[in-house]
């Protein structure tokens, strides 16, 4: 038999094209049929369908390559990373063909890890969401991608052209003093002022309280007004809008040792009391970690070397934690976690909160009808404000804590890895699902999210929240900003040491001297690649603090003052 | 009178000072040669790296008085037999070990609970070499570069075709891959990342995403060693205790 090999070898060859020219179809009709079910569960959604479309083909075209990868990232446990993980892992191995394990773990965990990646250089994620308080980590340890590098240059071809980057909120949370993108937001928080506007309305408990304390009940503008509000309403019976009957405590807060003690702390309570500098987004030289910085490089944590950790304004902010903890907080809060803490006015029997932040807001016990804190009409009784100050804070000194829980690539997730981890955190905060992604967990990075026209006409959900966004004031609640050189390690050292106060085992000054001298201690052990700390030489106390700004001189109490709520929004409104 | 206070208090601070030092137990364990910063490394003519510091503070936790030879793998492994360190830092298992008491579960796991750190080996191509590495040893490519001391990398590299050339430290193979742009070294996954900094080898380098091998390093005990069985577990325990203690690991982490 003659086999006519040329013809065979043709044959073949156009069966293998034809193969796979369907199968790269078969793809595609996958994708295009994954695209238009999303486009449908993703409203409402800031772009119209045609557009979400063209935004959704470009993440299927640009993922050809890829398809049938398998990548993981990680994130902390809040609800909006619960979403990304349970919905949208699913939306984008649907259109693009890689599937994303997005395991979520506690925020300590994250920051361990990444660490542990950063360090070891062993591949344990693709990508993390962290916090961008570690911008100053990052940018001294060098051991994360650039985003903005990679965007115009090898990752260039992996760029969604609709992430608009000017869209985004506090994109600035995750850059380096050189403005490089180091981090980009994928969620957001801010710490703000919580409280229940139908008790400061209610006719009856405003005169019981001008009656007590001489001044009218509302907004405290300072701490002074906090305390005595939190005095006040401790203990008294309070009937919430769903007739239940409770006794209120004028306080919430939490103490259980764990690395979340020591963001109630480094989240900038110390900057809230005043202890730190003037200066936006972080006091200059002195920031809200008690860390004097001079140029770029950290000289000192202790008044002793200029720094302000044992000064008067920190030894002020942990006596006020502490007290407002014993005395005017539910006896169990000692023993909760920022998690457990985060829902916990939802309860219905907390009057306000001095710290609250705001990614619990999206709990159901929030919003849910017939609920403590709903009305006859469905709606919120409770508020957001901004955040009352401790007697050191002065005006042009940044006003509260906000931070963006960012996407992070390691340094040694490299090409199509690299690739990959990029397209999904951008498909995380694509505007195809970032409306869609604020309504589950109420944590926006976009402009366009705030100032859609769906969030507009149910703005009265989020009891303030929108207008805090819209506003330019949201720019004075700043993160950790970059002059702190090793956020994981010198964290540990304030929730084990401000622990041993919550036990009354050292006074706040013991507390906040002993922090001040480890963390001096820690930074002088310190091995960064750039902006290493180099501590200053000691000097008298009294040097540094009769000297003008941080570390601030002793300072008398200040009268309390309070606002109405009604012109505290309309200055976030104007 | 004064004179017998005087003898009285003597005494007292003699009996102090002698229970002190009778109660810090002596230990002295070796450690093997190698450059793998930040584990273990030597600088300044002192044997540093986390391995090191992880070891050296959980002794001191449980009391005792530690002192480190150096020496290479098969030295400090020929101590301990003879019985002459009471055992070996940062060794990962090997079955022909047979006169070391690892930790129970280090033949059976690959993250042992009791080990001082996890080490991942991987792959390193030049930059322009189409090779990929999946997993499979066999497919590696000729020459494959290690340095002297890895045991058990080197046995696992037994019997594949590729030929296996083995040098004092990684900086020979790195520059030996850059001069003969072909064949594959195989260095941890710190080192690999810390050369891809170094100018001479920046986007010169491809490090493969999958491990060669991630192995558990441990302190092991020589069998014959003074210590109790129970008394290894404790000193165990204590470095797992650590490695699992948040502030402790990030703070030794950011010292390197």
């Amino acid at each position: 038999m003659k086999v006519n090999y040329k013809l065979t070898v043709v044959i073949m060859l156009l069966a293998l094209i034809a193969v796979s020219f369907s199968a790269g179809v078969e793809a595609q009709d996958k994708s295009e049929a994954a695209i238009e079910k999303w486009v449908d569960i993703f409203q409402p959604s800031v772009l119209s369908r045609a557009e979400m479309k063209a935004e959704l083909r470009w993440f299927a075209k640009t993922a050809q390559q890829f398809r049938g990868e398998k990548i993981r990232t990680t994130a902390e446990g809040i609800k909006t990373h619960q979403w990304e993980s349970e919905v949208l892992t699913q939306a984008f191995e649907e259109i693009t063909g890689i599937e994303v394990e997005h395991e979520i773990i506690g925020e300590g965990q994250v920051v361990r890890k990444i660490t542990d990646q950063l360090l070891t250089g062993r591949v344990i994620y693709d990508a993390y969401v962290n916090d961008a308080d570690l911008i100053g980590t990052h940018l001294r340890l060098n051991r994360v991608v650039n985003l903005g590098q990679y965007m115009e240059g090898d990752g260039k071809e992996y760029t969604n052209p609709y992430l608009d980057l000017d869209d985004f909120l506090n994109l600035e949370f995750g850059q380096d003093y050189d403005k490089n993108q180091l981090q980009l937001p994928d969620q957001q928080f801010a710490n703000l002022y919580w409280f229940r506007y139908d008790w400061f309305t209610d006719p009856k408990v405003k005169r019981d309280f001008k009656r007590e304390y001489g001044y009218e009940l509302g907004v405290p503008v300072n701490w002074a007004a906090y305390e005595d509000i939190a005095e006040f309403f401790t203990g008294r019976r309070m009937r919430n809008p769903n007739g239940s009957v409770v006794t209120a405590y004028g306080h919430l807060d939490y103490g259980e040792p764990s690395p979340s003690l020591g963001w109630r702390f480094t989240d900038a309570w110390l900057s809230i009391a005043g202890l730190g500098d003037k200066g936006l987004p972080n006091g200059l030289p002195v920031d809200e970690w008690g860390i004097r910085v001079e140029d770029k490089i950290p000289v000192g944590s202790t008044v002793e070397r200029g720094g302000a950790l044992d000064g008067p304004a920190a030894v002020y902010a942990l006596d006020k934690y502490l007290k407002w903890l014993n005395e005017y907080a539910p006896p169990q809060a000692k023993e909760w976690t920022w998690s457990e803490a985060g829902p916990k006015a939802g309860d219905g029997n907390i009057a306000q909160r001095v710290f609250q932040y705001t990614t619990w807001l999206s709990d159901d016990k929030f919003h849910k009808a017939g609920g403590a804190l709903v009305d006859q009409d469905g709606k919120p009784v409770w508020r957001v404000a901004p955040t009352p100050h401790g007697k050191y804070w002065d005006q042009g000194m940044k006003v509260g804590y906000q931070d963006a829980g960012s996407w992070t690539i390691p340094w040694n997730v490299r090409r199509e890895r690299r690739a990959m981890a990029w397209l999904w955190a951008q498909f995380c905060v694509s505007k195809s699902v970032s409306l869609k992604k604020f309504l589950v967990g109420g944590t926006p990075v976009r402009r366009s999210t705030v100032s859609d026209l769906y969030v507009t006409r149910n703005s009265h959900d989020w009891g303030g929240m929108i207008e805090f966004y819209r506003s330019p004031e949201e720019k004075k609640w700043t993160d950790t900003g970059p002059n702190v050189p090793h956020y994981p390690a010198l964290s540990g050292i304030w929730w084990s040491i401000i622990s041993q106060a919550i036990k009354g085992e050292l006074t706040a000054q013991e507390t906040m001297t002993k922090l001040a001298t480890s963390q001096d201690k820690l930074m002088a052990k310190l091995s960064l690649n750039k902006y290493s700390p180099e501590l200053n030489q000691k000097r008298s106390r009294e040097y540094w603090l009769n000297k003008a700004g941080a570390p601030k001189n002793k300072r008398q109490e200040v009268e309390p003052k309070t606002i109405p709520y009604q012109k505290l929004l309309k200055r976030w409104k104007e | 009178m004064k004179i017998i206070n005087r003898i009285i208090i003597l005494v007292i601070l003699l009996v102090i000072v002698m229970s002190s030092t009778t109660t810090a137990q002596e230990i002295n364990l070796s450690s093997p040669i190698r450059n793998s910063y930040p584990f273990l490394y030597w600088q300044d003519s002192e044997l540093k790296g986390m391995h090191i510091d992880l070891v050296t503070d959980a002794l001191k936790n449980l009391g005792y008085d530690i002192n480190i030879e150096v020496f290479p793998l098969k030295r400090c492994v020929r101590k301990a037999e003879k019985g002459e360190v009471a055992g070996i830092i940062s060794i990962p298992y090997d079955s022909s070990y047979s006169n070391l008491d690892f930790p129970a579960d280090a033949a059976s796991s690959e993250e042992s609970k009791w080990r001082i750190m996890q080490v991942d080996n991987v792959v390193v191509t030049y930059i322009n070499d189409n090779y990929e590495f999946e997993g499979q040893v066999k497919s590696l490519t000729n020459p494959v570069r290690i340095i002297y001391g890895e045991k058990v990398l080197d046995k696992k590299l037994t019997g594949i075709d590729a030929r296996v050339e083995k040098v004092k430290t990684n900086i020979q193979n790195f520059k030996k891959l850059m001069r003969d742009q072909q064949g594959v070294l195989i260095t941890t996954t710190v080192t690999a990342e810390n050369m891809y900094q170094n100018s001479q080898f920046e986007n010169k380098i491809k490090i493969h995403h999958i491990p060669v091998t991630s192995l558990s390093h441990h302190l092991a005990f020589a069998n014959n060693s003074n210590l109790k069985q129970e008394e290894k577990q404790a000193i165990w325990d204590e470095i797992a205790r650590l490695r699992s203690d948040y502030v402790y690991m990030l703070q030794l982490y950011a010292q390197y």
